[in-house]
This record gives C-alpha cells, sequence and structure tokens, in this order.
C-alpha cells in the first residue's frame, strides 16, 4: 500500500480521492494546506504527493521545493486551465506530472501510476518496443514499420529515447531541450518543434489525429505508448 | 456634405474609412475625425496600427488609441511590419478601404538621411486609394508668430531717429547755409519733427521739436551762436514754427497711439475668436484642457495647467497626452492659490505673473486654469481680461464635456446592466439543464432498485458524465469570455504547426468527435502560424466541436491553409447543413444560436471567443458557405514579416 498525500482545501474533493484511492490501495493521508501539507509530509513519508496549485495559505512552488530538498518524491499538481506557464514552471522545477480540474479519476490513477514507476528504474531496452507505427529497438538504434527499415536521425533517436524513458510522462520543453541539447539551447523551442514534427510524421498513423506523440500546448509533450 | 471623400458613386453602404493610427498624441484627433467621418457617411472604419519593431513607439498610447477607436465603433488591427507605408496601403487594399485617413508627417515620420517619409510614401502607394491628411496637432516645428498682448515700448529705437534727425539737418545746415538760407533750415527742422511723429512716441517728439527750436535759434538764426533773436518777423517764424512742429507732431503720434490700440484689440479678438471657435469642436475634457494648454503657449507664449474638481471635491491635474515632461510645479503652480481661487471663485494674482483663473458658474465651479509666463512674461492689464474671457469660455467647453461624458456613462451602465440580465438569464437557464440531468441520474442511481439494474445504471453513468463534461465547457467558456471582454488575454506568440494545435485540440473532445473525420491538406500539414499555442488550441477546440455538435456522424471536416498577403488563413470547411446565408455574419456574436440549432446544446459562447482570440492575434475570423454545401469558418492570422 503506497501512502499518498493529498494536499487540496476542498473538503469533498479530498473525500472523493479518498474513496478511490482507498479501492485502488493506496493509504490515504490528507492535509487542507500548505503548512499541513508539509507536516504530513515530513511524519508520513508519502509515497507520492497530489498538490493543488489553488491552497489559500501559500504558494505550490515553495512546496515543491521543500517536498524536492527532502528527495525524489513523485509530486503530480491539480490545477485548473489557462494557468500553463505556471505549470510548465512547476514542471520545470521538478513536479513529475499535472492534471487539470476536472479529471477523471481513471486518468489520475494511470497518471500516479507512471510517476511511481519512474521511481523504479527498469530496464527496457532489451526488447523491440512498438511506438505508432514503428517498431524500435533501443539497443541496436534500429526502427522498422511495416518490416522495413526506417530511418532516425541521432537527434530523433535521442528524443525518442528520452520520451520512451519517461512514457505516458509529461515532458516540458525545457526538458527535452536540455537532455538533448543540453542547456544552452534552453527555451529554443522552434529547433524540438521541427523535430518533433519529423519525428511525428515517422511514428504516427495519422499526422492530423496524433494518438502516440501528443503536444500539450504551451507546455510539453507526451509519449503514450505501453512499454 | 461629400467633400470628395467617396468618388465611387455614393458614400454610405459600401464605403470603408481606414485610419493609420500611431503612438503619436495626434493619432487620437485622427480617431475621432475618422469616427464622426464614417458616421456621416454612413460607413464602416477600420483603425490600423502598423509597428515597426525597429523604431520605439510609445506602446502604451497605442494601446489606448486602439482602445479608443474600437469604443467608437472601429474594428482594430494591429500588426508588425517594417515596411510601414507599404503595410498601410496593403491593408487598405484588403480591407477595401475607399479612404485611407492618414496624419500629416511629425516627429518620427519625419524624413531623414533623405528618405522619404511615410506619408510620402503612402502618397505614392496609394495609386487609386484617396488619401486624406490630417494636420499635426502639435505643431512642429513652432512657426506662428505669437501675438503681443501690450504695445511695444521701443524708446531707444525711437530716440535713435530722433538724434539722427536732428543731426543729419544741423550738419546739412551749415553745410548748406550759404546757399539754402536760415529760413529753409528751420523748414527742414519742422518737417524732421513731422517725420519723427509718425514713428516715436510722444515724449520724444517734444523734446525733438523743443532741441531743434533752441539748435535752429543758436546755431543758424541771426544772430548767430545767441539764442535771442534779431528781427521780429524771425521771432514769429520761430514760434510759428516751433507751434506747428509740436502740434503736428503731438496729433500724428496721438493717430499713431490709436491706431496701435485698434489693432492691439482688434488681434485680441481675434485670438479669443478663434479660441472659442477651435474649442467648441475640441470633444473631451482632456482634449480641452490640451488645447487650451497648446493655445496659449502657440499664441502667448504662456504656460498654462488646468486642474478640475472630482467627485470629492478636491483639485486633480488633468493629464494632457503629449505634455512637456516637466511638471508644472517647477513653474511655482501652489495648490493653496488654486484652492483659494476656487472658494472665492475669482482671480487669485500671486504678484509674481502666476494668475488663477476660476472655471465653472456661480452655482458650479469646475476647476481652476493657471497661467504663467514662467517668469519670462508678464501678464498684466488687459491680458488679464483677456485671459479671465478665455478661462469663460474654456469652462463652457467643459462643462459642455462633461455633461456628454456623463451621458456617455449613464448610456454605458444601461447598456451593461443589460447584457449582464441576458448574461444571467441565459447562463442559468444553461447550467440549469446539466444539472438537472446530474441530479436526476445519481439520485436514480441511489435509489436502490436502479442500482440492481446493471443497464439502467450504465445509462445512468453516461448522462451523468455527458452533463458534467457540458458545464465544464460552459465554466470554461464563461472564464475564456470574461478574460477577453476585460483585456486581459494577451498571447504569448511562438511558431505552432497546425496540425499540431489542431492535434492537441482533440483529446479534450473526448467522444464528441466519433465517427466524424478530419482531414488536412498537404499545406496545412507543414504550416507555421505564429499564434498562442494554449489559445489557438481553444480556438480549434471550439471549431470542432461546433462541427461535431451539428454535422451528422461520417461527416467530414477539412482543414486547409492559405496565404494572402500579410497573413495566414487557416479554413475549416465541412459538409454539415451549413448555415443560412442570413446569419452567416452573425454566428460570431455572443450568444448567438443560429435558427437550426434550437434542438442542440450549446450556449453560443464558443465561436464568440474564437473570434476574441483571433482579434488578440491581431487576425479576423469570418463564416462563409462552404464548396460542399456546408458551413466555411476562415481564420485569419497574422504572418510575420511577409507577404
Amino acid at each position: 500500500m503506497t501512502p499518498v498525500l493529498i494536499i487540496d482545501d476542498e473538503l469533498q474533493i479530498r473525500k472523493l480521492l479518498r474513496l478511490y484511492l482507498e479501492k485502488n490501495d493506496f493509504m490515504v493521508i490528507e492535509a487542507d494546506s500548505c503548512a499541513e501539507g508539509i507536516r504530513q509530509f515530513m511524519g508520513c513519508k508519502p509515497g507520492i504527493v497530489l498538490l493543488d496549485l489553488g491552497l489559500p495559505d501559500g504558494d505550490g512552488r515553495e512546496l515543491l521545493q521543500s517536498i524536492r530538498s527532502h528527495g525524489d518524491t513523485p509530486v503530480i499538481i491539480l490545477s485548473v486551465r489557462d494557468s500553463e506557464t505556471e505549470i510548465m514552471e512547476l514542471l520545470d522545477a521538478g513536479a513529475d506530472d499535472y492534471l487539470i480540474k476536472p479529471f477523471g479519476v481513471g486518468e489520475l490513477i494511470a497518471r500516479m501510476r507512471v510517476a511511481l514507476r519512474h521511481r523504479t528504474p527498469k530496464e527496457v531496452w532489451g526488447r523491440p518496443i512498438r511506438v505508432g507505427m514503428l517498431e524500435v529497438h533501443m539497443d541496436s538504434r534500429e526502427a522498422y514499420r511495416d518490416g522495413t527499415a526506417e530511418h532516425l536521425t541521432p537527434t530523433e533517436w535521442s528524443i525518442l529515447e528520452i520520451l520512451l524513458r519517461n512514457a505516458g510522462k509529461i515532458m516540458t520543453r525545457n526538458q527535452l531541450l536540455r537532455e538533448v541539447w543540453g542547456p544552452a539551447m534552453v527555451e529554443e523551442y522552434n529547433n524540438l518543434r521541427v523535430y518533433i514534427n519529423q519525428l511525428r510524421k515517422k511514428i504516427e498513423f495519422e499526422p492530423a489525429v496524433p494518438k502516440v506523440l501528443l503536444t500539450e500546448p504551451g507546455v510539453g509533450y507526451r509519449l503514450k505508448v505501453e512499454t | 456634405m461629400e467633400e470628395g471623400i467617396s468618388h465611387r458613386g455614393e458614400p454610405g453602404h459600401g464605403s470603408h474609412l481606414m485610419a493609420a493610427v500611431s503612438g503619436s498624441g495626434n493619432s487620437e484627433y485622427l480617431i475621432r475625425w475618422t469616427e464622426s467621418a464614417s458616421r456621416r457617411f454612413n460607413a464602416a472604419w477600420t483603425a490600423l496600427h502598423v509597428r515597426n519593431p525597429g523604431l520605439e513607439e510609445d506602446s502604451t498610447t497605442v494601446e489606448r488609441n486602439l482602445s479608443l477607436a474600437k469604443e467608437l465603433g472601429a474594428e482594430t488591427i494591429s500588426v508588425v511590419d517594417t515596411d510601414i507605408a507599404a503595410c498601410i496601403v496593403r491593408y487598405a487594399r484588403i480591407k477595401k478601404a475607399t479612404a485611407l485617413v492618414i496624419g500629416k508627417a511629425e516627429g518620427g515620420s519625419q524624413s531623414f538621411l533623405g528618405r522619404r517619409s511615410i506619408m510620402e510614401e503612402i502618397l505614392k502607394e496609394s495609386g487609386d486609394l484617396d488619401v486624406i491628411v490630417l494636420r499635426g496637432k502639435t505643431p512642429v516645428p513652432q512657426k506662428r508668430r505669437r501675438l503681443k498682448l501690450r504695445s511695444g515700448n521701443d524708446l531707444v529705437r525711437s530716440i535713435l531717429f530722433a538724434v539722427t534727425g536732428l543731426s543729419a539737418v544741423t550738419t546739412l545746415g551749415f553745410l548748406g547755409q550759404p546757399v539754402l538760407g536760415y529760413r529753409s533750415i528751420s523748414i527742414l527742422y519742422l518737417l524732421t519733427i513731422i517725420a519723427l511723429s509718425f514713428s516715436s512716441n510722444r515724449m520724444v517728439v517734444f523734446i525733438s521739436a523743443i532741441s531743434s527750436a533752441l539748435l535752429g535759434n543758436f546755431l543758424f538764426i541771426p544772430p548767430k551762436l545767441t539764442f535771442s533773436i534779431a528781427s521780429l518777423e524771425d521771432v514769429l517764424m520761430f514760434l510759428a514754427f516751433f507751434l506747428a512742429a509740436f502740434v503736428g507732431g503731438f496729433l500724428t503720434s496721438r493717430l499713431k497711439e490709436k491706431e496701435l490700440a485698434l489693432s492691439l484689440r482688434e488681434r485680441r479678438m481675434a485670438f479669443l475668436y478663434g479660441f472659442t471657435r477651435s474649442i467648441s469642436r475640441v470633444r473631451g475634457i482632456q482634449d480641452v484642457a490640451g488645447f487650451t494648454r497648446d493655445y496659449l503657449r502657440d499664441h502667448l507664449g504662456l504656460h498654462a495647467m488646468v486642474c478640475l474638481r472630482n467627485d470629492a471635491g478636491e483639485l486633480d491635474t488633468i493629464e494632457v497626452p503629449g505634455d512637456e515632461s516637466e511638471s508644472l510645479s517647477v513653474y511655482g503652480f501652489e495648490a493653496g492659490n488654486a484652492r483659494r481661487c476656487l472658494e472665492t471663485r475669482a482671480c487669485v494674482d500671486d504678484g509674481d505673473d502666476r494668475l488663477y483663473f476660476p472655471l465653472g458658474s456661480q452655482e458650479s465651479m469646475l476647476g481652476v486654469l493657471y497661467v504663467t509666463g514662467k517668469g519670462e512674461r508678464t501678464i498684466r492689464g488687459e491680458s488679464r481680461e483677456i485671459l479671465a474671457t478665455l478661462a469663460g469660455n474654456m469652462a463652457l467647453a467643459l462643462e459642455r464635456e462633461q455633461l456628454a461624458a456623463e451621458n456617455e456613462r449613464n448610456k454605458m451602465a444601461g447598456e451593461t446592466a443589460r447584457l449582464s440580465r441576458i448574461l444571467l438569464n441565459h447562463v442559468s437557464h444553461e447550467l440549469r439543464t446539466p444539472l438537472t440531468t446530474i441530479k436526476g441520474s445519481v439520485s436514480g442511481l441511489l435509489d436502490g432498485n436502479t442500482a440492481e439494474d446493471p443497464g439502467l445504471r450504465e445509462a445512468l453513468l453516461s448522462e451523468t458524465l455527458i452533463a458534467a463534461n457540458k458545464l465544464n465547457v460552459l465554466v470554461e467558456d464563461l472564464l475564456a469570455m470574461s478574460r477577453l471582454e476585460s483585456g486581459r488575454m494577451s498571447p504569448h506568440l511562438e511558431l505552432a504547426y497546425v496540425s499540431e494545435l489542431i492535434g492537441a485540440a482533440q483529446p479534450a473532445l473526448g467522444t464528441e468527435l466519433v465517427g466524424r473525420t478530419i482531414l488536412l491538406d498537404e499545406r496545412a500539414r507543414d504550416s507555421e502560424i505564429e499564434v498562442d499555442p494554449a489559445l489557438m488550441t481553444q480556438v480549434f477546440r471550439n471549431i470542432l466541436r461546433n462541427f461535431a455538435t451539428y454535422t451528422a456522424p461520417g461527416s467530414i471536416l477539412r482543414v486547409g491553409v492559405e496565404y494572402v498577403p500579410g497573413f495566414t488563413e487557416v479554413r475549416f470547411s465541412d459538409d454539415g447543413p451549413g448555415v443560412p446565408e442570413a446569419e452567416l455574419p452573425l454566428i460570431f456574436d455572443t450568444f448567438y444560436r443560429g435558427s437550426l440549432s434550437a434542438a442542440k446544446q450549446g450556449c453560443g459562447l464558443g465561436l464568440s471567443i474564437c473570434r476574441g482570440i483571433a482579434e488578440v492575434h491581431g487576425g479576423c475570423i469570418e463564416a462563409n458557405r462552404s464548396a460542399e454545401g456546408g458551413l466555411l469558418i476562415m481564420i485569419r492570422l497574422p504572418r510575420k514579416g511577409g507577404l
């Protein structure tokens, strides 16, 4: 039973999440403010944190920082729409994922599982992985489309590798840029955008209706794939 | 009434004026002029602002100007281009403007290094387009001559004339005495005095007359070098000439003074009349204050400031656009004196050429006009009277503008109240429907009997989810609408692929699009637009949702991209039932729902948000009939640096 800390000031939301999460084998700890959240975090050492951004007594960034200063417990941000900039900052500052309210609990559990999985690294490179239209062999850096070899440039390979390692999880544009090109390229979104578009053309069945390599406007990219 | 603004047939329907707005203070005048012209011709009008990224410009003034234009009913467009003139003409053509209104070149737009000014370039490129050039409100450079309120006191000059004249006659007398005789010389003295009286003041003429008489007597009338006169004849002649010189001089100089006073008076009248006539045409309290300040500065070289009483009875300084950066407190404005002026309702003079004139009638004091010569010019006597009259005229103009403003406010308040009533009625209705569904289904689920029937349970739950999603859409639309209305939506522009944003718009629609196909044409797959990705995704999502709501399953939505000068056009065309011709222009109006949509859900906000977002991007949105007979929606977005 993984302990999960819910920091949200809305009683009804905490109640609903408790019902559902307990049913899914989580142990629920509640907090209704930042201060309470930090106390509970220190005392109970939860395995994952759900953090609402609209807390009355403070700013999610500070809370995230103090959680991060005590290790890498996964943090999922719960937020309302139109706060893309803030979400991106929090993700860059170490949050693992985010959900826009209102969200389905099914989606929440899926995101929580992804976030928890990344904390227990698992080497999956040994076998071929299906990414949309492609069958990818990460070890040998080979990709096949309907049995014929498909060429990917080294940059496309690097991007694909990072996305695959974080499959299901949001990757902000800055995270991708930093990992592929290094810190000097941060905020050079255009570069990244062009590569993602190329990659998408090779992966997606129908690029107009992307199902695998998704863009979250103003925030980043997410690769939806079973590994 | 036509004044040659449009030569393409009758002005009226179909006329379109385009005002080229900049960050200069002058643009406000340009906007107001265009507005009143458009009203007279019953024409549509557009305010266009072209920003050259290489030039510095006062962005707050630009924003204020554009919002003013919008308030006055203009469509406003803001674009970025390095070639301002070409861009303005291009847009005038795109908008099919019949006339282009521009301001006279001034300040930053003046030509330099041999380059033509923007105005000249526009005139050159305009071709068959009418171009109306308006005057600048702030004359640069200042060429108007200042009006003197006091007669000139050029004593030194007249003394110089007198001395020169008398010495010339005396010298001539010495040289020509043998030929001319002393009587001719006396007549020459007399002529000199009469000539002097035309240009000199009375005292100088008088002294000149006495000294010429004495000089003539001493030097030329026998016996010479004495003041005595030998013959009685000469005595009489001397007296007669002396009297004639004196009287002549006196009369002509008085005549001249009268004439001077008359012309001065005339000029003062013209000054006042000019002010009264001009101020009656100035609109807006701020402009009245600004105009008065400029008028006093340009015509009298005086510095003025207007303070108006606010609701609390305190005096507020009126900020005038284009105000010199130096504050008037430097010129010795004292709030205490201004308050005293307001209380006593009389002119207050601090004795140091700083005057405070009350503005307003006995019943209602509007404020104070502060005038100072800034130590360079003095204000006395009649000038004060004139300034008092001017202050009276100005107060009338202010009173008129205050009434107009109040009227406008009342009208606005009425309109706001009406809109918010509609909004409340509408929204509460739209909220109630899904809420009823949710309450109904959930209470059904809590009922033991229902819980045992898995099919019904499933159906009730899925209805609840649909209703919840509808509520969510409504709330998001309302939030977007309120952000748009309050002008808080400022796009963070980035390049993005059209295809990418269309892809991003779909997940939130969930099952709504099931059975429908979205096809991107070749260009749409690779085209890039410069937009706020999150906002444009919202636009695309609303258009897709609209498509899903109003078309049958199996319908196809084609997405294409066209390039028009300066713009990228994203076109969505479907093969659905379409919208009746007459309703096409209305579908982007807030709360508008098509006549065919009666049975459908939706609150008429989606497309109106699309229009709002397209406009904050400097673009526009239009609807038409698609080739397949369905609806065609075109979003036109500015394209950077390009044709």
